[in-house]
């Protein structure tokens, strides 16, 4: 049974066809096989795993992400990293990173990430004489920010799927995502020196604190949203209806460039962005039943025991296998596979839930930056336009530096758990 | 096929509707909850079960616009790899396979949502029917979507080999 079941859903992923669909068919194929089950089971548990509370902060915070953008936030975002990092060598590169770090405080995507800073940016740097591979692949790097810092869509469905609390989650990603940032910064100026890139001329105080000004309801966004979280005011989902109606707000109000013709194309794009994470999380539910019922995180654990049953080796070992799936696969499809497995057996071998979560959705969304494919890097060769060979050459060096950072956060648990455990005492 | 083309643009053009419509319940739905528990000292009992239940519309409606769209993505790595001539069948054998589930997942749904006829939500007191009627929808839009893409890679893949 269990053969056939894992046979089917590798046979469906090498048919090409949507992941969504290998995870509801192959928990098909096992019911069918079974003979003793109702299919009926499929629906509900499909139902089930989409009609969540929880869940509904996605669809927000995408809306939320999307209604910033469209306001016009990302102008006034970038003016101001450029004033305030400008003058350093590798200013423009520094302020891409610090640009990405704060649309990552918006934003829960990496993709989304990306696309609004790098259109800007990376025409900048290029007029200002940088390499485009350098350009490209640093903004690629740095947008993986976009998902570990705070709104996460990926810490959301892992926290759904493995029970873990979201808010828990949100505030582990903070330190790692910060490190990832100034890891990437210090590459950026040793690059620069090296090149010799430009520096641009310093602001002057006055100018930064305008750009400031201008800056603030972005500045502002993720002490609304994370304030409520930890203050026990809002839930996740609660803190995300927030968002979005701050981002109505500050787009229609304070920056005027949000147009109400625009907001059914803007909730289009945002349905459809949910829609297709949804669908896995779905129908994943059955899958996740099947691997439950036949405990699969038991038999890989014995198998494992084999060979190590240090926590230290199950975590690096969980690592090198995720950098390979997030090859092929895209986060949250990755996700909605490996959750249902992994978690349980962390649970058993005494691993923190929360660290888990973290290693696991920072290791996946690298999965979008490991060359030859990945959502990100698809997305900055268009901004671009440089091929995806040229660009696959430039990410090796700061994707090295990135997995060097997930290594840090998976062998160093308190850069994870430490802020959890002061902010939210007791989860 | 230029019918059933149309066909499905007209179908898609009511799905992108859906999703506005539910994707705006949402928006409106869960800051009031907020806003009512807060301010108005008052949680609405019924804004959970509506957010939820538009939820999965937004899901199903959105994933049918999606895959129209191909945002809906697996592996492709494999047949890419392929020759053109294999890659053109393991494609076909997707489409049938993903045209099975589809059915199957549409029998069942309509099956649960008759089931719920009768059964009320505890909540918004209306018929569990309306959001278990969202996935046979759906799946219903997925299916005919399936079918249109996979003729067209037919007939483009007929005339790809006529053209060599």
């Amino acid at each position: 049974m269990l053969t056939l079941f894992l046979l089917v859903f590798v046979g469906l992923l090498a048919l090409g066809i949507p992941v969504s669909v290998a995870l509801g068919g192959s928990a098909m194929a096992y019911i069918i096989a079974d003979g003793g089950l109702s299919l009926t089971l499929l629906v509900q548990t499909t139902f089930a795993g989409m009609a969540s509370f929880p869940l509904l902060a996605v669809p927000l915070f995408m809306l939320a992400g999307n209604l910033m953008n469209e306001g016009g936030i990302t102008g006034d975002l970038v003016r101001f990293a450029r004033l305030s990092m400008g003058h350093i060598s590798g200013g423009l590169g520094l302020a891409t990173i610090l640009a990405t770090a704060i649309f990552a405080a918006i934003s829960g995507s990496a993709v989304a990430t990306a696309v609004a800073i790098g259109a800007v940016m990376i025409p900048a740097m290029r007029s200002a004489g940088y390499d485009d591979e350098v350009s490209a692949s640093v903004t690629a790097a740095a947008s993986c920010m976009g998902p570990v810092i705070p709104p996460s869509i990926p810490f959301i469905l892992y926290g759904v799927i493995a029970n873990v609390s979201i808010s828990a989650l949100f505030l582990a990603g903070v330190i790692p995502g910060l490190m990832l940032g100034l890891v990437l910064m210090g590459y950026m100026v040793m690059v620069a020196r090296r090149r010799g890139y430009p520096r641009e001329a310093k602001a002057s105080g006055r100018e930064i604190a305008v750009g400031g000004l201008r800056a603030l309801p972005a500045l502002l966004m993720p002490i609304v949203i994370m304030g409520g979280i930890l203050g026990g005011i809002f839930t996740p989902t609660e803190a995300a209806g927030i968002a979005v109606v701050y981002a109505f707000v500050v787009g229609m109000f304070f920056y005027r460039r949000l147009r109400l013709s625009r907001l059914p194309s803007v909730l289009l794009a945002s349905g459809v962005e949910t829609a297709v994470v949804m669908l896995l999380l779905g129908l994943s539910e059955p899958f996740a039943w099947v691997v439950a019922v036949e405990q699969i995180p038991l038999r890989i654990m014995e198998t494992l025991a084999q060979v190590s049953t240090s926590s230290w080796v199950f975590l690096l070992l969980v690592n090198l296998a995720l950098l390979l799936i997030g090859i092929p696969l895209e986060t949250a499809p990755a996700l909605t596979i490996v959750a249902p497995v992994l978690a349980p057996m962390a649970l058993k071998m005494g691993i923190d839930p929360v660290h888990l979560g973290v290693v696991v959705c920072f290791n996946l969304v690298l999965g979008l930056i490991t060359p030859p494919v990945g959502a990100v890097l698809f997305s900055i060769c268009g901004i671009a336009g440089i091929s995806l060979e040229r660009l696959s050459r430039g990410i090796w060096t700061p994707f090295l530096l990135a997995v060097a950072v997930l290594l840090a956060v998976t062998f160093v648990p308190a850069l994870s758990t430490w802020l959890p455990s002061v902010l939210l005492p007791g989860k | 096929m230029a019918r059933l083309n149309r066909f499905n643009t007209l179908l898609a053009r009511i799905a992108e509707q859906a999703v506005i419509l539910f994707m705006g319940i949402i928006a409106l739905v869960i800051p009031y909850e907020v806003f009512g528990r807060y301010v108005l000292g008052d949680m609405p009992m019924w804004s959970g079960e509506a957010a939820t239940y538009s939820l999965v519309w937004v899901s199903m409606m959105g994933a049918a616009v999606g895959l129209r769209k191909g945002v809906q993505v697996g592996i492709g790595l494999v047949y890419e790899k392929l020759p053109p001539q294999w890659a053109a069948k393991v494609r076909l054998l997707g489409a049938v396979v993903m045209l099975l589930f589809l059915s199957v997942m549409i029998f069942f749904g309509l099956q649960q949502t008759v089931d719920n006829w009768r059964q009320i939500s505890p909540a918004l007191g209306i018929p569990m029917a309306a959001p278990y009627l969202a996935l046979p929808t759906g799946f219903i839009l997925m299916w005919l979507f399936t079918l249109e893409q996979t003729l067209a890679a037919l007939s483009g893949a007929a005339r790809g080999k006529s053209g060599c």
